[in-house]
């Protein structure tokens, strides 16, 4: 899956419980270690993995 | 035995009670309005370590903690008296029982880590007060700084009847700072945690850094206004906690700027 910015994602376990909602990719980021972190607003920066596009 | 009446807690404080000392050094980048360990603070009582990654019971002979020697039973622990003089004006500062602890959680890790239960890591009941738990507040405790990505953690935990679930996902702010302490709530009302199972960052915050999982039992807490000014608290202000034989005595500053400031106090236990 490849996400970019402005896609629609659905927040995916355990963290759905707590963000229930579809989000907007607002930011995508390098990490100091080059990992890459998805940016949901102010919700914070999520893995690839927790994130399912809509 | 215990102390039952005013005389006996006269004749406790004046004739049988055992000092101690706090000279904490602050702590620097700290946020108001959120809580800070001064477990890894230099000073008196000396700078705790991280506990590795192995869970412990925290004792009155870790060092980090305010020593003391228990009683020759029947008498008990009393927290009595304290004085409290602090370099930042309006701060507050809580005396917990450290009851067990775990470090060695990175920050680059967004699979489930770190673990700590109050059954298999028991420091018995006198330590932890109520049968159900309730007593004990339990917290994400940083002793390096991660990364500068904000984050999201989501802890499992189980209940006191023995039910799991998730506790409702928080932010790790970028670059969290030594000492900061995100206390970990019951997502369940009327239930309570007795253990911690997993926790589980949403992202990595680019660097490792240490942080760790703690269980503490607070005592009682201290006000000052004014800076550099000193405060007496007596029995009933303190609330006479009891305080349990090995107790592990520290401090958290609910913070009200951007370090803790020096902490500085004396305070007495009295047995009896």
């Amino acid at each position: 899956m490849t996400l970019s910015l402005g896609d629609s994602v659905r927040v995916l376990e355990p963290f759905n419980e707590t963000f229930s909602d579809v989000y907007l990719v607002t930011e995508i980021v390098v990490n100091d270690d080059q990992s890459e972190s998805y940016v949901l607003g102010e919700l914070g920066a999520f893995d690839k993995k927790f994130l399912e596009k809509t | 035995m215990t102390i039952e009446t005013r005389d006996q807690l006269i004749n406790a404080l004046g004739n049988n009670s055992l000092r101690v000392v706090i000279d904490k050094a602050s702590l620097t980048n700290a946020v108001a309005g959120q809580f800070f360990s001064l477990w890894t603070a230099t000073g008196v009582p000396g700078a705790g370590a991280a506990p590795g990654a192995s869970p412990l019971v925290a004792t009155k002979d870790t060092v980090g903690c305010l020593g003391f020697t228990n009683p020759v039973a029947p008498m008990r622990s009393y927290y009595a008296w304290q004085t409290l003089l602090t370099s930042n004006s309006a701060t507050s500062v809580e005396i917990h029982d450290r009851l067990a602890h775990v470090s060695g959680l990175s920050g680059t890790v967004t699979g489930a880590q770190g673990s700590l239960s109050l059954v298999t890591t028991d420091p018995g009941i006198a330590r932890l007060g109520a049968a159900d738990y309730s007593d004990v507040s339990w917290w994400l405790e940083v002793y390096t700084p991660m990364g500068s990505t904000a984050v999201n953690a989501t802890v499992n935990v189980t209940y006191n009847d023995d039910s799991t679930g998730n506790l409702v996902a928080f932010t790790l702010a970028a670059t969290p700072r030594v000492g900061r302490a995100y206390p970990l709530t019951s997502a369940s009302a009327g239930k309570f945690i007795k253990a911690v199972n997993s926790v589980t960052l949403s992202a990595s915050t680019g660097t490792a850094g240490n942080f760790g999982i703690t269980a503490t039992r607070q005592r009682t807490a201290v006000v000052t206004g004014v800076a550099n000014k000193l405060e007496v608290f007596d029995w009933a202000q303190l609330g006479l906690p009891e305080i349990a034989d090995d107790a592990c005595l520290t401090f958290i500053v609910p913070c009200s700027t951007t370090s803790t400031g020096l902490v500085r106090g004396q305070g007495k236990i009295a047995q009896g």
